[in-house]
């Protein structure tokens, strides 16, 4: 029987996939020292990927790998050194393994990749680095046998010489069940051999001094016999066919053919009998974690948003119901799904760490590329995040900090005559506040050129030419479609289209993107996102019949709406709070909804982008668990909406998206003044 | 009663291989994923068979074998040792450790199958 | 050419002129065709949620069982005059891939007819009622017993960025 093991080449994958990530990390690690217990983690993971990998299918993975392990061998036994091209090519052979992973398997694109020409570079510079010919080890890496080919039913006779060594016994052998099994394939004569038995006072029970001579006659081939004492001790088994009938052993002696080899390497080995190398021991701590697929816990995720929802009918209806004992059980049920639900999340919540490690790699692929020397500063590295805000901030990242590197820092020249030190520097750091995780990238760099920015903003139609937009505005302009200061173009950053992009990927996740910058200092671009995506506590507020969410992480507090407490000094909406006076947006006018008739409204008070602003509605409804679900395309573009829920009741209520209106707030308030 | 087997790896997708293997075939199946993990399941658990790789982190597989033959349950359960290395150095400290034979990765179900019932029973 | 109306045949899943199923709903005392491999369902009035700032073709959100979708209005696109809902309307739910993205949305129709099966390779051009109705959004009519069909084409209707009525 075969039994199914698709599921255990889905770990492998998974499996070989977080070792190829965290290999990167440790190849690089490589560059600030190279001790032994680095050494040995790496030469580990490429073990395992090789041993595991020729026996999930991935042959083609295996096989490339074990040059790389090779190398690493060398390294751990000191008869390589470790240099900067043994990284390089290390981490350009990580880079290959995983495409090689990403092929699923022994594939015709696998079978391309292990033929292509990178494939051939890499064997060739490994090669060149272990200071030996292309010369490859191939033999020891035979692909696993398969299933034993039909073979016609042709009887031989065996003879079987086995004898275990003293300590077989002792180390659980079972001779016994041996040649059970090897009765099994045919006739057998077994017949003990117990001359080498001392007399009875010498005698050591846990030795052994017994061998087995059997004369077998079966139409098995010889390694079906061979197979049986597979884990045996190869040095004490003879096998030897008894009257060779050439003409009927012609067909199976190719196929006996491969287990040849290593049994003679094993025969070697024990004769040789030398101590191995100890293998160190490494740091690596043992850990009770489950791993999930992603797909899961989407899965479980969407399943929650519904109890959620279903949850809120629930207690409409037995608000309405006026029965105590079940709007006790629904207070219990609720308090669950409450609890339910922060576990979910914080199940999704991975450190930010898991992306930042990638971007060593690409500081380091791009200071050769732009011929600039960068030193990569990580911070805050284990704030936590939802799983899918990390997965799409990747990209966007990843682009900033070509930015950064690209246009922000200048060349070892530039930074010498500015007084700087030549090696410029990037700072990557992460740090939550309240509801959200602030990621800023921040460069030493000669900061923005306002004036060019202004330029080329006009030039390309986004500003009008008379326009005096402040600063701030204007370095906000970097991130508009199509967008580019750099005057000559690389192939780093392309044509400015990355900034662009940055700012879509992060208001897709509900963030935003702010842009500090002090000439000949450097650049900071700071990234707001929310903690989570897909559930939040809403606080639902009422327009007309209109039901609105606003996310309650904003709200700071409500208050009575008094028409006379509202200055119109100059035309400024201000609404007096305690001493201070904060600006407000009547809903109703940024929904372009027909004015409220309502006697006494409500302002919300939010806070958003660092500043207070009130919001005018009709009435407050309360707290919600809100399921956050995306605006489809026709709707995703409309400012001042984050997104769509369903309440308890089966309505729609949009999303209210607090940033965008204090922005617009803003604006309008500089254009009063 | 049925045969426990201990399988010994760091790596998940082998354990997993061995247990999809085996466990229906009627053996339980207990897990390690490293030498030190090994000897606690080893200590708790009544086991005919382990199934120990070599290259593991914390505990590598010869001081795990090392350990297993040095306590008093170990004497005479049969250690089956799992190994990439075509390298003779490696099976024979395997062997001097207290291992009683070797499986080459890579194996079949198969492989294990037969080895399983020919040393667990 | 632009009062002509061009019958563009849309490959069936075949790439031939397999007859396709169709169904028919009223909006507007017009008949319109939808393919009937692009419906979900057909839902009863449900309430709906104006989405202040949308586009007039696609004015409001509607919970089709636990999901949200866009609830579009086509006599926008078609140049028709939006009346009153009749005691018959219905929501049909369709799941068509825009932008490449399927999504899934819903149209209101006066009433739903009946289920035809279309062979499109028959299809006449009505050249004199072309001028009616907006080329992108009309593969072509067909004649359903006295009644003309108006066949909608599901790929441009939907489009998010087909931006204004286009002027004939």
């Amino acid at each position: 029987m075969t039994p199914d093991l698709s599921a255990a080449v889905e770990t492998f994958v998974q499996e070989a996939r977080e070792q190829l990530e965290g290999l990167e990390g440790m190849l690089l690690d490589l560059e600030s020292g190279a001790d032994r217990d680095r050494v040995d983690a790496i030469f580990r993971v490429l073990h395992t990927v090789k041993g595991s990998g020729s026996m999930f299918g991935f042959g083609a993975l295996a096989r490339f790998t074990h040059h790389f392990e090779d190398a690493f061998d060398g390294v751990r036994e000191g008869r390589m050194q470790i240099d900067n091209r043994l990284i390089d090519v290390s981490l350009r052979a990580r880079d290959h393994m995983t495409a090689l992973l990403d092929c699923g398997g022994d594939s015709p694109e696998a079978a391309r990749l292990e033929a292509s020409e990178e494939a051939a570079s890499l064997l060739t510079t490994l090669a060149a680095i272990m200071g030996k010919g292309q010369g490859s080890p191939e033999a020891s890496l035979a692909p696993p046998p398969a299933a034993l080919p039909q073979r016609e039913a042709v009887l031989r006779r065996w003879s079987i010489r086995f004898h275990p060594d003293a300590a077989a016994l002792r180390n659980g052998m079972r001779p016994d069940l041996l040649m059970a099994e090897v009765a099994a394939l045919g006739e057998a004569e077994i017949r003990l051999d117990a001359s080498d038995l001392p007399p009875l006072a010498e005698l050591d029970p846990e030795r052994s001094y017994f061998a087995w001579d059997v004369l077998l006659t079966t139409a098995q081939p010889r390694d079906a016999i061979e197979a049986i004492f597979l884990f045996a001790d190869d040095a004490a088994l003879e096998i030897a066919e008894r009257d060779p009938d050439a003409q009927a052993t012609a067909a199976a002696a190719p196929a006996a053919a491969p287990a040849q080899p290593v049994r003679a390497q094993a025969a070697v080995a024990l004769a040789q009998d030398t101590p191995a190398a100890r293998l160190p021991q490494a740091t690596a701590g043992s850990s009770e974690n489950v791993r999930v697929p992603a797909g899961k816990l989407d899965d479980i995720m969407d399943q929650l948003g519904e109890l959620v929802i279903a949850q809120a009918r629930l207690h409409q209806i037995a608000a309405a119901t006026q029965n105590a004992d079940l709007e006790s059980i629904v207070e219990e049920v609720e308090r669950l799904v409450t609890g339910l639900r922060d576990a979910t999340l914080s199940v999704r919540m991975l450190p930010i760490e898991s992306v930042f490690g990638k971007f060593r790699r690409v500081v380091r692929d791009l200071s050769v590329e732009l011929g600039k020397d960068v030193a990569l500063a990580v911070e805050g590295g284990e704030t936590e995040l939802d799983k899918t805000v990390i997965d799409r901030l990747s990209e966007p990242l990843v682009h900033m900090i070509r930015n950064s590197m690209d246009h922000g820092l200048e060349d070892a020249a530039r930074r010498q005559a500015a007084g700087k030190p030549t090696r410029g520097r990037v700072t990557l750091s992460a740090r939550q506040e309240g509801g959200e995780v602030l990621i800023a990238i921040e460069d030493d760099g000669a900061g923005l050129d306002t004036e060019a920015i202004r330029n080329r903003a006009i030039e390309r139609g986004l500003l009008a030419a008379d326009a005096q937009p402040n600063p701030a505005e204007i370095h906000q302009m970097i991130f508009a479609p199509g967008f580019s200061t750099a005057s000559t173009l690389s192939s780093v950053s392309g044509r400015g289209v990355g900034m662009d992009a940055v700012r879509s990927a992060v208001e897709a996740l509900r963030g935003q993107t702010e842009i500090v910058t002090v000439p000949g200092r450097g650049t900071r671009v700071t990234l707001r996102l929310p903690v989570t995506l897909a559930i939040i506590d809403g606080f639902l507020v009422r327009l007309g019949q209109s039901v609105f969410v606003i996310p309650l992480a904003a709200v700071e507090e409500c208050v009575e709406f008094e028409e006379a407490e509202r200055r119109r000094d100059s035309g400024r909406s201000m609404l007096r709070l305690r001493e201070h006076l904060v600006p407000f947006l009547d809903l109703d006018d940024v929904f372009a909804r027909p004015p409220s008739t309502e006697p006494r409204r409500r302002v919300v008070i939010v806070k958003a982008d660092g500043q207070r602003l009130g919001l005018v509605v009709d009435d407050i409804l309360g707290q919600n668990q809100t399921v956050i679900k995306t605006l489809s395309i026709y709707h995703r573009n409309i400012a001042g909406l984050a997104g769509a829920t369903i309440l308890g009741d089966g309505a729609v209520a949009l999303i209210i998206d607090v940033a965008t209106l204090a922005r617009r707030a803003r604006a309008a308030q500089r254009q009063i003044a | 009663m049925a045969h426990t087997i201990l399988a010994v790896d760091d790596s998940k997708s082998i354990r997993d291989m061995i247990k999809l293997t085996l466990v229906p075939l009627g053996y339980r199946v207990v897990e390690g994923d490293n030498g030190q993990s090994g000897i606690e399941v080893f200590r708790r658990e009544q086991v005919s068979l382990v199934i120990t790789d070599l290259n593991m982190p914390v505990m590598n597989g010869f001081d795990f074998i090392r350990a297993v033959r040095g306590m008093p349950k170990g004497a005479g359960v049969p250690i089956i040792m799992l190994t990439t290395e075509s390298k003779p150095e490696a099976k024979a400290e395997g062997k001097a450790a207290g291992a009683t034979g070797w499986i080459t990765k890579p194996f079949t179900p198969e492989n294990l199958i037969s080895v399983a019932k020919r040393l667990a029973g | 050419m632009q009062n002509t109306l061009q019958t563009r045949d849309k490959p069936g899943p075949g790439g031939g002129p397999d007859p396709e199923m169709m169904l028919i709903f009223r909006l507007s005392g017009e008949v319109f065709a939808l393919p009937v491999s692009e419906v979900h369902e057909i839902l009863d009035p449900i309430p709906t949620t104006p989405v202040p700032g949308a586009p007039p073709f696609a004015p409001a959100l509607i919970n089709v069982r636990g999901a949200i979708a866009p609830l579009i209005d086509i006599r926008q696109r078609l140049r028709m005059q939006a009346m009153p809902a009749s005691d018959t309307a219905r929501i049909i739910v369709l799941d068509l891939p825009v932008a490449g993205v399927p999504t899934r949305m819903a149209i209101i129709a006066d009433a739903v007819d009946e289920v035809i099966e279309t062979d499109r390779a028959a299809l006449k051009p009505v050249p004199e009622l072309g001028a009616r109705w907006p080329e992108p959004y009309v593969t072509g009519v067909a004649r359903s017993g006295d009644a003309l069909v108006i066949l909608l084409n599901t790929d441009t209707l939907f489009c998010p960025d087909a931006g204004q009525t286009p002027q004939a």
